[in-house]
Formats: structure tokens, C-alpha cells, sequence
């Protein structure tokens, strides 16, 4: 798999601090990648780490196959836009001064694709309005426009629904999807709303104290986390046969237990077992939400 | 750096801190030009006023640096910088290089002030123009001193308010220090003697009185006053003071004064951007 950003061990110590300690992570090209973590997990010092603000105490990372140590790192992130905790923007300009400023600074030879970026993010229609007027929304709308100057293949968005309305948290939204989908960018969203997340995200990254807990694609998170039955039977084995018959989906976990997902009809698979020989010891149902998966990774604040 | 320049420069010249920075570097020139007219009238001399940007440039200049680099740490702009691929010490020099450009730009309307207003009212600048140009030369100079050390103070604090108010109380700090060492050296190492009349005596008689010359006790000599002299002529803003007051027509301060201004320069901007090379952004 083609890789964007890899880290390897990164560390960052402010003074006894450890911020990170020793994460290596791996976001797949044209991923939407959720970065999730509680405050102060360490998300924002891992962007600040690759956007090149801070240097790192240890470890590495590399963007685009660039190491974060080689002098080409700043040619590699011409390939990326970033929009670190709050939208970096000049307040007392409007909308289309802040991105020529980005332009400028990104030397382009002009601001072609300007007006095509606001309408991108809905700001075609502001006018002279100063950036210091707008909402919340529309300042991180801005921001992304910002971060999308350069036309780059990688977006970083620190927590960026944070403090919206329902109305601007599906606009950012459907604005990340439209990214993904339409310009195959692939995106670092860190959050820690989960059930925000796993509305767009492609896969995971669990941080926890500084350290990556868990990486996960989607489609294995949403299997972990469906509803399913785990029975304790006297031989799985008997059990899988009468599952594969029954046309059912399972996961044995040992000689004794084993998932099914979805709702069998439990008078009928007793009588089937009870066939084979085998008898249903205990049957309970199990759905685990993406906050109680989380939290069993994390274990609750309580891992070390 | 020239798209990072540029992009300051639009900056600057869209704040409204700019503004008002040329227009109290225009107004204080024309406040200057009436003042001389009234007092001296047709006699004013132009060169008494003419070099007066370089010493008052240092609280401006700081208030420019303190509040223009502060927003780039306020709003979080730096950031966008970096992302972009920028390198650190590219992106101060151009901080540099703006502020500088900002003084600059305030002495220019300074000087259009004086040359609109003044020449026509005093006939114009009695020195000569080799002298003129070597004072440009040393006034320029000077004001990269000046934007060297409010850039440095602007680009290490990343709070905007704290970055502001340390500009300022510098800029104060160092106009203390000229206006200190200033009075400490112009104080003469004797005081002069004289000769004067006594009132009528007991006799009915008129006395001559003589006193001798006697030393100041405020006067610094030796090594204290070399240090004192050094400060003098190291201090932009003392530098300021002596450009403005034209001591810096005499050939020692002609070879002096830039050269101090570069080391400022090269030294004060080397340090800022080891520095600022290291540090922590957020």
C-alpha cells in the first residue's frame, strides 16, 4: 500500500512532557484518515510535527517518502495544506485578500482558480466582507480554502468541526467527502468525535498518551463494532457446521465461543445443535459503539 | 523570499497601522517646518530639522514591528508559511526586510514633508551634497539597526499583546539610555571661571571678584567615559540622535556609525534566526 505520511517512534518532550511518545502511524493514500484521541492525547503536536512548527525530540516521519529531517521536506509539504487548530487567516482582510496572500506565499504566478476554490467552500458570495465579521463556519471554510491553494494531494484538518452548528458540521462535512471523492486528496481529520468521524472516515488511528493504540481500516472497525451474539457452546466446531447451513455469518474466538452476526432464530439453532451433539451453554447479545470501542482500547484513562 | 517580501509589503501597505504611521512621520515634519518658519523665519536653517526621522523612527518603528509581526503569531498566518514549505530563516528575513521597508517608507513621507514644505520656506539644505548623501547612507543604516532589534523582539514572543508591549518599553528603554548617556556626556569638565563685581562694601567701595575655572563633578572621564561614548555611538537610537543632530558629519561618527549599524544588523538578525529556528510554534 502507497503510503503519505508514515511516522516511525516519533517522540516530542516538553521538558518532563512526553507529548509523543514513540507513535508510528501510516495514512494510505486517498484515506480519509480519523485521527482520534481526547484532548491533550497528543493529536495537534503530531500536526505541528509534520507541518514543520515544531521539530521533533525522536524518531521520524516521512511525507510523500520524504524523511521530516531532509532538506527536500519543504517541497514535499508544498503538496500538502494544513489548517492547525484555528484557520490561519489575516482577520482585517476579506475572503479573496487572505487567498491572494496564500498565493503570493505559495509563489503562484497568479490567483487563477481563486474564484472556483470560494465557491468550492461556499464563499463564493461574501463580497468585501472582512474575515473578522464572518462565523465560526465560515472562518474554517476559509481556512480550508486557504489550505487548498496550492492544489495539494494532502489536507491536515486539526479537530475541524470543533465549536460548529449542526448546520456548519455537515457542511465541513460533505465539504471533506467532496475532497476525498471528486479530487482523490487524502485527508488527516483529528477529532475526538467519534460519531463525526466515522461519517466520512476511510480508516483510524487511535492515540492515547502520545502513543498510536490502534490503527484500524473502517470496514474492520464497523466488524468490531456490529451487533452480534456470542454463544458459549460445547464445540464449535459443530457449531460452525450448523451456521454454514444456516447460511450465517460467524467468527469463532475458540473451541468454546463464537460471534454470529445478525439474529438467528434461537429455538431452531438449539434444536439444530442439539443434533449435532453439541449443546448452547449461554447466549448474549453484544453491540459496541465506536465511543465503547474506543474506550475499551484506551481503557478508560487507566492504561499506561 | 521575494513572493514572502511581497506579500508583506501588500500587507503593510493595506494596514491601517502603516497609515498612520506615515502620517505622524508626515504631520510631525510639516509641525517641524512651521515651527522653524516661525521662530527663524526666512533664516531657518532646513538642515536643523531635515535628518529628525532617524531619531524619533525607534517608538514607530517599534509599535510597526510589535503589532504587524504580532498578528502573523495572532492569527496563526506564520503557520501557513511553514506548511507552505518556507524555510524559518526565509521567513524572518522577509519579516525583516518588511519592517525595515515600514521605516523606511515613514522617513520617505517624513522627508517629502520637508522637501515640499521646508525648501520652499528656507531656500533649501546648506550642506554639502557629498555630506547629504553619506547622512542617507548612515540614516539608512541606522534604521536597519532600529528594524533589526523590534524584528527580533517581534518574532521570539508569540503572543501579540506580549510582543507589542516589549517593543515599546524597548523602544522607551533605549531613548532613556540616549537622553542618560547624552546629559552624562555633555556635561564639560570644568566650569568656566569668571570676573564680576562685588555689591558696594562697608568702605563704600566697589570690589572685583575672581573666580578660577573649577572641575565638574559631574563630568565622566576616563575609561568610564569611553564606555559611556561607546554606548553612545552603538545605541541606533543614540545614533539616531546624532544623525538628526548632525554630530554625524564628523569624520570619526562617518566611519563609526555604519559600522556599528551593520554589526547590529548582521548580529541582532543572525541571532534572531538561530533563534527563531528553534523554537516551538503552535
Amino acid at each position: 500500500m502507497e503510503y503519505v505520511l508514515t511516522t516511525n517512534a516519533l517522540c516530542k518532550h516538553y521538558k518532563n512532557f512526553k507529548a509523543l511518545n514513540g507513535l508510528s502511524m501510516h495514512v494510505p493514500k486517498g484515506a480519509i484518515y480519523g485521527f482520534v484521541g481526547k484532548n491533550g492525547a497528543g493529536k495537534t503536536t503530531l500536526i505541528r510535527l509534520i507541518c514543520g512548527l515544531q521539530p521533533a525530540t525522536g524518531g521520524e516521519f516521512t511525507l510523500y517518502g520524504v524523511k521530516g529531517t531532509d532538506r527536500e521536506i519543504g517541497k514535499a509539504r508544498r503538496r500538502m495544506g494544513a489548517v492547525v487548530e484555528t484557520p490561519s487567516l489575516y482577520l482585517d482582510m476579506t475572503a479573496r485578500d487572505n487567498l491572494r496572500q496564500q498565493y503570493r506565499i505559495l509563489e503562484l504566478p497568479s490567483c487563477e482558480g481563486m474564484e472556483e476554490l470560494l465557491n468550492l467552500v461556499g464563499l463564493g458570495d461574501v463580497g468585501r466582507k472582512k474575515v473578522r465579521h464572518f462565523s465560526l463556519g465560515m472562518r474554517q471554510r476559509l481556512g480550508i480554502a486557504v489550505a487548498l491553494a496550492g492544489d495539494p494531494d494532502f489536507l491536515v484538518l486539526d479537530e475541524p468541526v470543533n465549536g460548529l452548528d449542526p448546520q456548519g458540521i455537515i457542511e465541513i462535512r460533505e465539504l471533506i467527502l467532496k475532497l476525498n471523492r471528486e479530487r482523490q486528496i487524502t485527508v488527516l481529520v483529528s477529532s475526538h468525535i467519534l460519531g463525526e468521524l466515522s461519517k466520512i472516515a476511510t480508516c483510524y488511528g487511535f492515540i492515547d498518551r502520545g502513543v498510536l493504540v490502534k490503527e484500524i481500516s473502517a470496514g474492520e472497525l464497523l466488524r468490531e463494532c456490529r451487533k452480534c451474539l456470542c454463544l458459549e457452546v460445547s464445540d464449535t466446531r459443530a457449531l460452525a457446521r450448523v451456521l454454514d447451513g444456516m447460511g450465517m455469518e460467524y467468527t469463532v474466538l475458540s473451541d468454546n465461543r463464537a460471534d454470529i452476526y445478525g439474529e438467528p432464530e434461537i429455538t431452531a439453532l438449539v434444536m439444530a445443535l442439539n443434533e449435532q451433539g453439541c449443546r448452547m451453554i449461554s447466549a448474549k447479545e453484544r453491540e459496541e459503539s465506536l465511543e465503547s470501542y474506543y474506550m475499551s482500547i484506551v481503557g478508560g484513562g487507566e492504561n499506561e | 523570499m521575494n513572493n514572502l517580501f511581497w506579500a508583506n509589503i501588500i500587507r503593510l501597505w493595506k494596514s491601517r497601522l502603516m497609515g498612520l504611521g506615515i502620517a505622524v512621520f508626515a504631520g510631525l515634519a510639516l509641525a517641524l517646518c512651521i515651527d522653524q518658519y516661525t521662530y527663524f523665519g526666512e533664516f531657518m536653517i532646513l538642515d536643523g530639522i531635515f535628518w529628525g526621522y532617524v531619531y524619533i523612527a525607534g517608538i514607530p518603528v517599534s509599535v510597526l514591528a510589535g503589532l504587524f509581526l504580532g498578528v502573523e503569531y495572532g492569527d496563526g498566518t506564520i503557520r501557513n508559511k511553514l506548511i507552505a514549505g518556507h524555510k524559518r530563516s526565509t521567513v524572518y528575513l522577509a519579516n525583516f526586510l518588511a519592517v525595515f521597508a515600514a521605516s523606511l517608507m515613514m522617513s520617505l513621507a517624513y522627508i517629502g514633508v520637508i522637501c515640499a514644505v521646508g525648501i520652499p520656506m528656507s531656500g533649501g539644505l546648506t550642506s554639502d551634497w557629498q555630506i547629504i548623501v553619506i547622512m542617507l547612507f548612515e540614516s539608512v543604516l541606522t534604521l536597519g539597526a532600529v528594524s533589526a532589534i523590534f524584528t527580533m523582539v517581534g518574532m521570539l514572543w508569540q503572543n501579540k499583546a506580549v510582543s507589542a508591549a516589549v517593543c515599546i518599553l524597548l523602544a522607551f528603554g533605549l531613548q532613556m539610555l540616549t537622553i542618560s548617556v547624552h546629559s552624562k556626556l555633555a556635561a564639560k569638565e570644568f566650569y568656566e571661571g569668571n570676573v564680576y563685581t562685588s555689591d558696594v562694601n562697608s568702605d563704600g567701595e566697589i570690589e572685583m571678584v575672581s573666580l578660577e575655572g573649577q572641575r565638574n563633578p559631574e563630568y565622566v572621564g576616563g575609561t568610564k567615559r569611553v564606555v559611556y561614548e561607546f554606548i553612545y555611538d552603538f545605541n541606533p537610537v543614540s545614533q539616531g540622535l546624532q544623525i538628526a543632530d548632525m554630530y554625524a558629519e564628523h569624520p570619526k561618527h562617518m566611519g563609526l556609525l555604519p559600522l556599528y549599524s551593520l554589526i547590529i544588523i548582521f548580529g541582532v538578525t543572525g541571532e534572531g534566526i538561530w533563534l527563531f529556528g528553534r523554537k516551538d510554534l503552535k
